[in-house]
């Protein structure tokens, strides 16, 4: 037996020794608790940034909103129109992640 | 070359699917955790090591040369692991104890008494070593060992020859075939 073949049978046993079913497995449960973390992060800075931008904006909107919309557009649509936002940047922004 | 066949689940998993990469791992842990369990202390670090590189690779999936040979890439990353985990102080550590145990069982020289193969490979050094394990075990080219322990070709012909030469004075001589 030639030291080629001899080392073929020495990959040949390795390979089946390592051969593990747990291990794909394992990885990606690895992979899925990575993606879920960074849906949770992208999630709480797109809440944060939301807040943070209406609590800037507010004065404004209430103002635009009693002088124009009030008498048009009840509170409902406003939630609306609001959660309508969020959805909207959360699409755009996931890509970045 | 990649492989078609992984061509088109690298594709897949690139758009986000989970279940192709599940396929590529399923389709690469064997290999991968063969020639780490021969380059590694033991199976643990082994399989922490190739458990890590698969998630490197799916973390910089979008990198990949499509027209590389992507089980090239993940033994080339698994290398690199390797490397830096050498210079972990506590891999380290239970490497100097494996060596150790190993210098107290030396390889017997009695003549007429073949030594075992896969022990042979381990005495190697981790470069001659790598280069037996992807070019004459994995079935890797000259040029794609080149790229997966990142030396020249040459470097790697001249490894390879090292090893022959040393596997075949510690088992005996062969009638060996050249690579």
């Amino acid at each position: 037996m030639t030291l080629d073949a001899e080392l073929a049978a020495v990959w040949n046993e390795e390979i089946a020794r390592a051969h593990n079913p747990a291990f794909s497995i394992a990885v990606m449960r690895r992979i899925e608790r990575s993606l879920y973390r960074r849906a949770l992060v992208l999630s709480i800075a797109i809440v944060a940034v939301a807040t943070l931008l209406f609590i800037i904006v507010a004065p404004l909107l209430t103002s635009i909103w009693r002088q124009s919309f009030a008498r048009s557009l009840n509170a409902l649509t406003l939630v609306f129109l609001l959660s309508a936002l969020s959805v909207f940047l959360s699409k755009c922004l996931r890509p970045l992640f | 070359m990649s492989d078609p066949d992984d061509r088109d689940w690298v594709q897949a998993a690139r758009g986000g699917s989970t279940a192709a990469f599940s396929h590529l791992v399923r389709l690469h842990q064997a290999g991968l955790i063969a020639f780490l369990h021969k380059i590694c202390v033991n199976s643990a670090e082994a399989e922490d090591i190739a458990q890590e590189t698969f998630l490197f690779a799916w973390d910089e999936l979008s990198r990949f040369d499509l027209d590389r040979n992507f089980r090239a890439w993940l033994f080339g990353i698994a290398w690199r692991k390797c490397r830096e985990s050498r210079r972990s102080w506590w891999r380290r550590l239970r490497r100097e104890t494996a060596a150790m145990e190993i210098a107290q069982n030396p390889i017997r020289s009695d003549p007429g008494v073949r030594l075992d193969l896969s022990a042979a490979i381990d005495r190697l050094s981790p470069e001659e070593r790598a280069s037996v394990l992807v070019c004459l075990m994995a079935g890797f080219t000259h040029e794609e060992a080149a790229q997966i322990m990142d030396v020249t070709a040459r470097k790697v012909k001249s490894l390879v020859a090292s090893a022959r030469q040393k596997l075949s004075e510690m088992i005996g001589d062969r009638d060996d075939a050249r690579c």
